[in-house]
């Protein structure tokens, strides 16, 4: 099975905002070698971890107030990826300079965009406003997943794995059994299922103490290329949340991006965020803690999956119903890789 | 270095007298067009093969590139092997990393080109323009005749491109240029040798920022006209005469002198050789040796004397900032 490639002409995300700071930190994204920190003025500045002149990587250099200096032979770059200095000559060669990312800081997070520049526009960033909305509160983390950015996104497309890989937390029985709706659109799909009038899982039942039944949702909001927002919650069976009265249960929101770092490699960004008991950070940390939990599940099943593809070159996967989300998913990146193919072959001949 | 590629030549022009427009497809895999970025094309000329580097001016549907190239009496013997090419034809060429890449992160930019220097300008432009980015683009033309493509800039870029006419105003004056470019611009210059000069100590007098000044040079013009001379070889006696068209560094290596080199574009200081006596004086056509280190030494891939003679060394030289 080969590994899924990534479109480049996207926003992906780099790291958390705390990730970043008066220091250099490294990266790697969809291949490119990252070097990223703040400047004085604390805006994020994230270049090529490649020396212009021997190649030597620049994060393990040093900051000097809002230049990189090279390890090797003093080389600095300014936040453009500027050459501003170079040792033992009066002049500063013309051509000297490592690439400079488009970066932007949102929803908590910096992005990057590691393809044709011109194309980046900050109105593609996506959507994930409950990360820093007042009415929402929660904590979440980055995982290095030791898989193709595609197998994680399989994953969080179809939650029937749930009553597998995490039984006695957030799964059981009636998840794999419910029937699901798939839909899709420009640049999006959507999966939503519905656990009417079911035992709650353990999770859950802990949400809702007493309620022995419960109609359980999950709608799984995919957007292109890798960021995937998941609808959860429960109310007590027959309070009316399918038809939309939510106000006696309780809704969280599992919030993911996923950035390629590798064909084999990933970088796994998520928070879980709820508007229930929104100030209570032992709810927060409760809530982080056993999501890290029930990830730490699916990122051994992942990395065992990437070994078998490599182990298995040849065979392919086979595709149940229950991977119709994933199956959209897949289809709308490929589209853009092959409009991202298209762009590159059809520059203009002019002249 | 990047892999050697075959290329088919699919189309010639001649968008002015002067310059030869060349629609060339590389064979399998291509080439990535980035604006600003140049293409290697490896010439079988007298000594063997050598490499000149043109930009590429744009990329065809076919994924054919197109280059220019000056037609010029003082050629290195490039322009006339370029200028003779036609459809069918065939060349060698290879990839080359990009010495003049553009900057979408520049707050502001200004493009400023003079002649043939136009095209990376041309790409870079383009870009900006696909982008829906605000720049100025001034082209300075020694006169409307020997300028390719002025009309379909002018219809490309409307209020944004804007010709000097060296014929019509005289040369452009650097001060007044860069003292009209808003705060925080990114100029991007390409040209010959005197106006880049001349723009780039406006600038410095200006006092803006050296990073926000980009430019590439491409080693063929001087302040004056290149004419012979000769130089004799300190360490090993040997005399040797510089034709008009050929440069220093070539004219040495083809004599057998030992020579380091490595841009052959002024730019690197690898080829600097040392003055121990002349007669004449030097057009220094490099970007590397400040004032300071002009005194006594040139960059023989693209320096030269105008005209008379000069004893030269080629060892022990010496290299770093000047004290």
């Amino acid at each position: 099975m080969l590994n899924t490639p990534f479109p480049q002409d996207a926003w992906y995300a780099l790291a958390w905002q705390d990730e970043a700071g008066r220091k250099l930190s490294h990266r790697k994204v969809c291949g490119h070698d990252i070097v990223f920190y703040r400047t004085q003025a604390g805006k994020v500045a994230a270049l090529a971890d490649v020396c212009w002149h021997r190649l030597v990587p620049l994060s393990k250099g040093q900051l000097d107030g809002d230049t990189v200096v090279c390890p090797y032979h003093g080389l600095k770059y300014e936040p453009g990826g500027r050459c501003v200095h170079m040792p033992s000559q009066d002049t500063i060669n013309p051509s000297a300079s490592v690439r400079a990312f488009p970066v932007e800081e949102r929803h908590r997070l910096i992005w990057i965009w590691p393809g044709d520049p011109k194309l980046a526009d900050p109105a593609l960033i996506p959507d994930m406003g409950r990360l820093d909305h007042p009415d929402w509160a929660g904590d979440g983390t980055h995982i290095h997943a030791q898989c193709n950015f595609q197998l994680v996104l399989d994953n969080l497309m179809d939650l029937t794995h749930e009553t597998f890989v995490h039984a006695g937390s957030i799964g059981n029985e009636a998840v794999a059994e419910a029937p699901f709706d798939v839909s899709h659109g420009d640049r999006k799909a959507t999966v939503t299922r519905w656990m009417i009038d079911s035992i709650p899982a353990n999770f859950w039942a802990a949400q809702l103490p007493g309620v022995p039944k419960v109609d359980r949702w999950q709608i799984i909001h995919f957007t292109a290329p890798s960021t995937i927002q998941i609808d959860v919650g429960v109310a007590p069976t027959g309070t009316g949340a399918p038809g939309g009265d939510r106000s006696q249960g309780r809704n969280a929101w599992v919030i993911n991006t996923i950035t390629p770092e590798t064909d084999s490699t990933c970088h796994y960004f998520w928070a879980f965020v709820r508007n229930f008991d929104t100030t209570n950070q032992s709810t927060t940390n409760a809530h982080r803690d056993g999501v890290r939990h029930v990830f730490r599940q699916d990122e051994e099943i992942l990395a065992q999956q990437q070994r078998a593809m490599e182990a298995y070159p040849d065979k392919t996967f086979y595709n149940l119903n229950i991977d119709a989300g994933a199956m959209w998913a897949r289809r709308i990146n490929q589209q853009m890789l092959d409009e991202e193919d298209a762009r590159r072959q059809s520059l203009r001949a002019v002249g | 270095m990047s892999a050697l590629l075959e290329a088919t030549i699919v189309a010639t022009d001649r968008p002015c007298p002067d310059v030869a427009q060349i629609d060339l497809l590389p064979h399998g895999e291509g080439i990535v067009f980035e604006p600003g970025g140049h293409i290697d094309v490896h010439l079988p000329l007298e000594g063997g093969v050598q490499v000149r580097s043109y930009s590429h001016v744009a990329i065809g549907p076919d994924r054919s590139l197109r280059i220019a190239v000056k037609l010029l009496p003082d050629s290195r013997g490039g322009s006339r092997a370029m200028g003779r090419l036609r459809p069918g034809d065939r060349i060698t060429i290879s990839a080359a990393r990009n010495d003049f890449p553009l900057s979408f992160a520049a707050p502001r930019h200004a493009f400023l080109a003079g002649g043939i220097g136009i095209t990376p300008i041309l790409a870079q432009a383009r870009a900006l323009k696909e982008a829906g980015r605000d720049f100025t683009l001034r082209y300075c033309v020694r006169d409307r005749a020997s300028a390719p493509w002025i009309a379909q800039m002018q219809a490309e870029f409307g209020a944004a491109f804007a010709l000097h006419d060296d014929s019509a105003q005289g040369l452009l004056d650097a001060p007044t240029f860069v003292d009209g470019l808003g705060p925080e611009t990114e100029l991007y210059l390409c040209g010959p040798y005197p106006m880049m000069a001349a723009v780039k100590s406006a600038w410095a007098a200006a006092g803006r920022a050296p990073a926000r000044l980009r430019y590439e040079s491409f080693a063929n013009s001087g302040a004056t006209d290149s004419v012979p001379f000769t130089v004799r070889v300190v360490e090993t006696g040997t005399e040797v005469a510089v034709r008009r068209d050929q440069s220093l560094l070539d004219a040495l290596l083809m004599a057998g002198q030992p020579v380091m080199y490595d841009c052959r574009r002024g730019e690197c200081g690898l080829c600097k050789v040392e003055i121990e006596e002349i007669d004449g004086e030097v057009d220094h056509r490099d970007v590397f040796l400040g004032e300071q280190g002009r005194k006594g030494a040139l960059c023989a891939c693209v320096s030269r004397l105008r005209g008379g003679t000069a004893q030269i060394r080629i060892d022990s030289i010496s290299h770093g900032p000047s004290v």
